[in-house]
């Protein structure tokens, strides 16, 4: 990376270096060796070229989100920026959820700890998180840090949804689909079903938060 | 008789998992998003159950759920919609037509589906939850 790019923040190159060192670091023990079959010197060369190719798509996530204002390390006396290369290069949901908490979201990460321990106890029909989803979920709402801690559901496909409701019948969700995109859709409480108001859609990231801003009431703390 | 749409005037209950249920005791939204591979929402019909009222068919509900041993938990909870309403906020909402027909189990005699709509109908899951009160909310297990 080019630290002149003025396209990107320096701070941005901070992250990626950050969490491709964490993937790199762990690579040993995620990629194991596969018996040598071709040589010593091809079964190593494929095990680089798979760090790097995990690197390499570390570097790209870093990158969008951190032009969608995750990043921090330091500038807001928090421990975003590590927590970002914590939750990019995470291979376990409770590792990227340790790494939630480490960012500052404690509440959401414990709603989520809490998710996960009833996905894996044994219980009919729940599905286990996928990773993508919650990765998603996890820099968003680092990055969002005025957003008052959702509740999280869990699709039948686990997928994740971060979710708001009041107690007079208004109710917005956004379900964090892998590669940045957020399908969403939310009602607001009214006299009846043909007055109340309505948005859906699927957009990425930043789209997805402005299209529901009229809704922002119920995900805003004290909303 | 097996597939019969229900009358608007009567009332499904939905069982929502421990994960679908949120901090304040209601459903979650991910409670009312269907399994692609059923292709319906699973409910129940509760006037089916001919009871003398909604609490005692949800009792109802709970014992037929023990008895094909499905391991109901007590943070678990049954929502009830009525089936009307439910029609009613998808159509007039959402443009949508749902359909909520009796698909009797060989176990279940009282099984329903809402019809319609699939997992990726984020906007109808929302519809659904937003019709659920308090007090249409049920413990799975008694005195949960």
């Amino acid at each position: 990376m080019n630290s002149s790019n003025a396209t990107v923040s320096p701070a941005v190159e901070d992250v990626c270096r950050a969490a491709i060192f964490e993937a790199l670091a762990r690579a040993p023990r995620s990629t194991p060796v596969e018996p040598d079959t071709l040589g010593p010197s091809v079964t190593i060369l494929e095990t680089a070229a798979s760090w790097v190719g995990e690197a390499a798509g570390i570097g790209a996530l870093a990158a969008r989100y951190y032009r969608q204002g995750v990043g921090g390390t330091g500038a807001h006396g928090d421990h975003r920026g590590i927590a970002a290369a914590r939750i990019l290069a995470a291979t376990q949901p409770l590792e990227l959820i340790a790494a939630l908490s480490l960012g500052g979201r404690h509440a959401l990460a414990e709603r989520i700890r809490e998710l996960h321990a009833m996905t894996t106890d044994g219980t009919p029909d729940e599905p286990l998180i996928v990773l993508a989803s919650l990765r998603e979920l996890a820099l968003f709402f680092l990055g969002q840090r005025q957003l008052a801690d959702p509740e999280v559901g869990i699709r039948p496909d686990g997928l994740l949804q971060a979710e708001w409701a009041s107690a007079t019948g208004d109710v917005l969700a956004m379900n964090f689909m892998p590669g940045g995109v957020i399908q969403f859709a939310a009602v607001s409480a009214g006299a009846g079903a043909s007055r109340r108001h309505r948005v859906q859609g699927e957009l990425p990231q930043e789209g997805a938060l402005n299209a529901i801003r009229p809704f922002a009431f119920l995900m805003d703390p004290g909303g | 008789m097996n597939g019969d749409p229900l009358p608007d005037a009567d009332h499904v209950s939905r069982y929502c998992k421990p994960s679908a249920v949120a901090s304040d005791g209601l459903p979650k939204v991910a409670a009312f998003l269907p399994r692609d591979d059923e292709g319906h929402l699973s409910v129940n019909w509760l006037e089916y159950l001919d009871c003398p009222d909604l609490g005692t068919a949800v009792e109802s509900v709970r014992s037929t759920f023990q008895a094909k041993g499905y391991g109901l938990r007590p943070t678990g909870r049954f929502a009830v919609l009525e089936v009307g309403a439910v029609k009613t906020a998808a159509a007039e909402g959402l443009g949508r037509r749902l359909r909520i027909h009796h698909l009797p189990l060989e176990d279940d005699r009282s099984h329903a589906g809402i019809l319609g709509y699939t997992i990726e109908d984020l906007a109808v899951a929302v519809e659904l939850r937003a019709l659920v009160r308090r007090e249409h909310v049920h413990p799975a297990v008694s005195g949960g």
